[in-house]
């Protein structure tokens, strides 16, 4: 419990609510907005997203706002749908990679020695590595699969979590007080679940929405190359694939609302993260 | 100037053990993962018959330990394995086959994104807090968070479809190239050497758009970092102190521009990755015939040891750039020694 | 001779949580040939004042009003580019940290010929190149460490080559802000020894900005007291020393810490004022042992006593 009050206590310190600010708000209504939506995608639209409506290639209309695709799926269905898939990927992938990396960087940093030496050279090379090539090759091994997917896309973010949770709890457990409490006797778990991780948390929350925003980027990436959840599951990035050739031949609205559903989405995220990191480290005004 | 001898050559020791991670990392990514990596991709239904003679041919049959001996003592050799299927073909060899293309997307995707983001950041440091910069701090989130074979379907659709202006896949016109051998493989580079403008000028078209796509994604990173670096140099001292010694506004923001694009360098070690990411799926959007087309497609054939040799050769790749930035880096800051 | 005249400065921050008038119509005028110390707490609008000079305030800091006539001219009325061919011609500037002052990137030497260059196109590269050794040597750095990097000198040393930037086109007046404070204490010493060579050497005038009244008064002719942004005192060194007529000023001089401890070291009592919203009257009111009614109420005038100038009512 003790580590839950610090949390809490964490969070109301640093205000989150009160000192908000226009592109942690914007990013918030994005996010909110399309989970919202896709929530309700039942209501939003009568066609299922893997049923063919026997209309084919229709152009965007009332009763198609995105249009149909090749299959005579409506566009504005898997758009919807498409979001509860890109979503279920990316939160679990990052929570793993989170629930990975964390505990991870805080051994390593807290106890350092031989070990986090190993470990910090493994996750610095993993890190120099193209992200996408890296999950390419965990995914292909694996078979395309939504399990695989969010495994494979969890193992490429592992080490973003673990260097900068080291690299805080180093300059955590230099702070004087923390210094002090261990100087009185304080045991290592106490230390961590009192003052280090308490401290991590901020930046583990900045980190987690810019690191969301990163592996909506790779999943779309995953699937469009054919590497994710199969057809017909409802998703942006491989409805970019399927939609490429049509899309040559003047059918722009098979891929134009995906696409603009990724970056959407992961723009959302973006400014939260960004937003987040304005909040928790207000710029100083200097008057000479 | 010895010390910066001693760095450079404790900073390539130092790449030894991260190749040895990166080719291990490999290994057990492609081996050791649960599940069988022929059998998964090849898929269940296929004749065990077959999933064995492939597994023969690419060594999977041998103890674990061998193979990854094997496997590391193959590469220390410039061994690469041989493709499974395309005739046995050493997998260098085709690598060096598709590796050109990647190089010249990338120089030039990289080109623009550094142009783009060296000109935005440096007007962002330098109006910090107006309207015109926070305005490009959208702008580096948006070109983030684009998703790059979007952005390349829709310059397909405006300037290949729509406009007819640019060709929209592959590198170069096939009729041009009939009775043409390149020398280095980088057609821009080619053309010239071999007196064939035509070529160079065709080869630029094709660029066009795939570097675009490439360069404005990447560029937001680019625009925070130079920006983040502007503003933190224009706050030092030393610039104060240039314009207190009556320099001229641009020779003070040259000194300005040095000390705040040398951090940028690091990153743009670090930016390979992501280039190289980000060149794999311009390569498949714009059909063009590098190392990430080349690798999918031998996936979708499971051509085992030439996906194992290639995902080797970015990781190696990848090394070798960090490494060539470090150094570069020791030699523009004098600062950086051991 | 009187060399700069500064008549009624007003220089204003505007920042987010208010105006800061950081030097409110101050008046002060040098001769050829001078040092003033110029002395103040942080925050009291001495290094403004010097910056004013030579305009090279941060972007949230304005010239609201008055006038600094240099050799006869209003530098506030120069263009950008006329003000240009003066700083580090004619008025150069001394800042406080020579580690982040100069360029680390850049050697020693081509900071120098830059400056040169900037100022004497007509000098060959290698002419100014000898100018630089010559400075150097003049300030005390060996000529042959004319390549090196700032990093590769000692932090007495950067000075010295601060020094060498400021002096080497012999302008006129020298701004030093605070250029001994990041340096320990025989180091110091030297360097001040260098700047006083120096005026004497090329009739240069210095105006030494520094919170140390102690240090200002060994080595200047006068001494300018600032406070608040307002300017208290300014009268020869001796005078003001041994005689201080303001309150603050005696306050000052009673906080000096004696190495022989031959005396009691008084603070004086309270904190400077927040800047944004200072106190009504004589700003040095709340923190006055003399303090009259009158005080909290009227701004004093500036008034002339046994020839120096004094900012207070006990003297109407």
């Amino acid at each position: 419990m003790n580590i839950v009050n610090a949390i809490l206590e964490k969070l109301k310190t640093m205000g989150l609510l009160r000192n908000s600010n226009a592109l942690f708000k914007a990013g918030i209504i994005i996010v909110a907005g399309i989970i919202i939506l896709s929530a309700l995608a039942p209501l939003l639209t009568p066609y299922s997203p893997i049923v063919g409506t026997g209309d084919e290639l229709a152009p965007p209309s009332l009763k198609h706002p995105m249009g149909t695709n090749n299959l005579g799926y409506d566009m504005f269905s898997r758009v919807l749908y498409g979001a509860r898939t890109v979503l279920t990927v990316v939160v679990s992938a990052t929570l793993l990679s989170m629930a990975i990396g964390v505990p991870l960087g805080l051994i390593s940093g807290y106890y350092g020695g031989k070990v986090d030496r190993a470990i910090s050279i493994v996750m610095d090379s993993m890190y120099a590595f193209p992200s996408l090539i890296l999950a390419l090759a965990i995914a292909a091994v694996l078979g395309a699969s939504l399990i695989n997917a969010i495994i494979a896309i969890a193992v490429v973010y592992v080490p973003t979590y673990f260097r900068m949770v080291r690299g805080q709890t180093l300059s955590i457990k230099s702070l004087l007080y923390v210094e002090a409490a261990r100087a009185l006797g304080a045991s290592d778990s106490r230390i961590i679940t009192r003052y280090v991780f308490p401290n991590l948390l901020p930046t583990v929350l900045v980190v987690f929405s810019m690191n969301i925003a990163d592996a909506i980027l790779t999943e779309a990436g995953l699937s469009f190359l054919g590497f994710s959840v199969p057809p017909p599951t409802p998703d942006w990035g491989a409805d970019l694939r399927v939609g490429h050739s049509f899309m040559l031949a003047g059918y722009w609205w098979l891929v134009a609302f995906p696409g603009l559903m990724i970056m959407l989405l992961a723009t959302g995220f973006a400014l939260i993260g960004e937003g987040l990191s304005d909040i928790l480290n207000p710029r100083r005004e200097a008057v000479g | 100037m010895a010390s910066l001898r001693t760095y450079v050559i404790v900073r390539t020791l130092m790449t030894i053990p991260i190749v040895l991670i990166l080719l291990t990392l490999v290994f057990i990514i492609l081996r050791v993962m649960p599940g069988d990596p022929i059998t998964s991709m090849v898929g269940m239904k296929a004749p065990p018959e077959y999933i064995e003679m492939l597994k023969e041919k690419a060594g999977l049959n041998k103890p674990l330990i061998i193979q990854y001996l094997d496997y590391l003592f193959g590469i220390l050799r410039g061994d690469f394995g041989r493709s499974l299927i395309w005739g046995e073909r050493p997998v260098l060899y085709e690598i060096f086959d598709h590796l050109p293309a990647t190089i010249e997307l990338t120089i030039f995707g990289f080109a623009v994104s550094v142009i783009i983001g060296l000109i935005t950041g440096t007007i962002a440091g330098v109006r910090s807090g107006t309207k015109t910069d926070n305005a490009l701090r959208i702008y580096s989130i948006l070109a983030y968070a684009t998703f790059i074979p979007w952005l390349g379907m829709m310059f397909q659709l405006i300037f290949g479809v729509y406009l007819k202006l640019l060709p929209i896949s592959g590198r170069i016109e096939p009729s041009l190239t009939i009775d043409w051998k390149p020398v280095t493989g980088l057609y821009v580079l080619d053309g010239i050497l071999t007196g064939r403008l035509d070529i160079t000028i065709d080869a630029l078209k094709h660029l066009i758009l795939p570097s675009i796509t490439l360069g404005i994604v990447l560029s937001g990173a680019y625009t925070r970092l130079v920006r983040a670096n502007i503003i933190e140099v224009l706050g030092q001292d030393f610039v104060r102190a240039a314009k207190a010694r009556g320099l001229s506004e641009i020779k003070v923001l040259r000194h300005v521009l040095k000390n705040a694009f040398i951090p940028v360098l690091t990153m743009m070690g670090l930016q390979f990755a992501i280039l190289l990411t980000g060149a794999v799926l311009t390569e498949t959007t714009f059909s063009w015939p590098g190392m990430g087309t080349f690798l999918l497609e031998r996936i979708k054939y499971v051509d085992y040891t030439t996906i194992q040799g290639t995902i080797v050769f970015f990781a190696l790749f990848v090394s070798i750039v960090n490494l060539v930035v470090d150094i570069l880096y020791a030699l523009i800051d004098p600062r950086i020694r051991y | 001779m009187t060399l700069l005249k500064i008549n009624n400065l007003k220089v204003y921050y505007y920042t987010r949580r208010g105006i800061v008038k950081a030097v409110d119509n101050v008046s002060l005028a040098m001769n050829k040939g001078e040092m003033v110390g110029l002395v103040g707490e942080s925050g009291s609008g001495k290094s403004t004042l010097g910056l004013s000079i030579i305009r090279v305030l941060p972007p949230q800091a304005k010239i609201i009003s008055g006038s600094v006539i240099f050799n006869g001219t209003d530098l506030l009325k120069l263009s950008e580019r006329e003000m240009r061919k003066i700083r580090g011609k004619e008025i150069s500037m001394v800042f406080q940290d020579p580690l982040t002052s100069l360029d680390p990137l850049q050697k020693i030497g081509d900071q120098i010929v830059e400056t040169i260059l900037e100022h004497e196109p007509n000098i060959s590269k290698q002419e100014a190149y000898n100018m630089a050794k010559k400075a150097l040597q003049e300030v005390g750095i060996p000529p042959d460490r004319i390549g090196n990097y700032p990093h590769q000198l000692s932090g007495g040393q950067r000075q010295r080559v601060m020094i060498a930037l400021a002096m080497v086109l012999k302008p006129k007046l020298i701004i030093a802000d605070e250029p001994t404070t990041a340096l320990d204490v025989i180091v110091q010493d030297r360097i001040m020894e260098l700047l006083s060579a120096l005026k004497k050497e090329y009739g240069m005038s210095i105006l030494f900005i520094t919170h140390d009244l102690a240090l200002a008064a060994e080595r200047s002719d006068k001494i300018a007291v600032m406070y608040a942004g307002h300017l208290y005192e300014y009268g020869s060194s001796t005078d003001v020393v041994n005689k201080p007529l303001h309150p603050y000023t005696e306050g000052l001089i009673e906080s000096i810490p004696d190495v022989f401890m031959r005396k009691e070291i008084k603070e004086i009592p309270g904190q400077p004022p927040d800047l944004t919203k200072p106190p009504s009257g004589c700003r040095f009111h709340p923190r006055c042992p003399y303090r009259m009614p009158k005080c909290s109420r009227e701004e004093p005038p500036i008034l002339q006593v046994n020839g120096r100038l004094v900012k207070c009512w006990l003297y109407s």
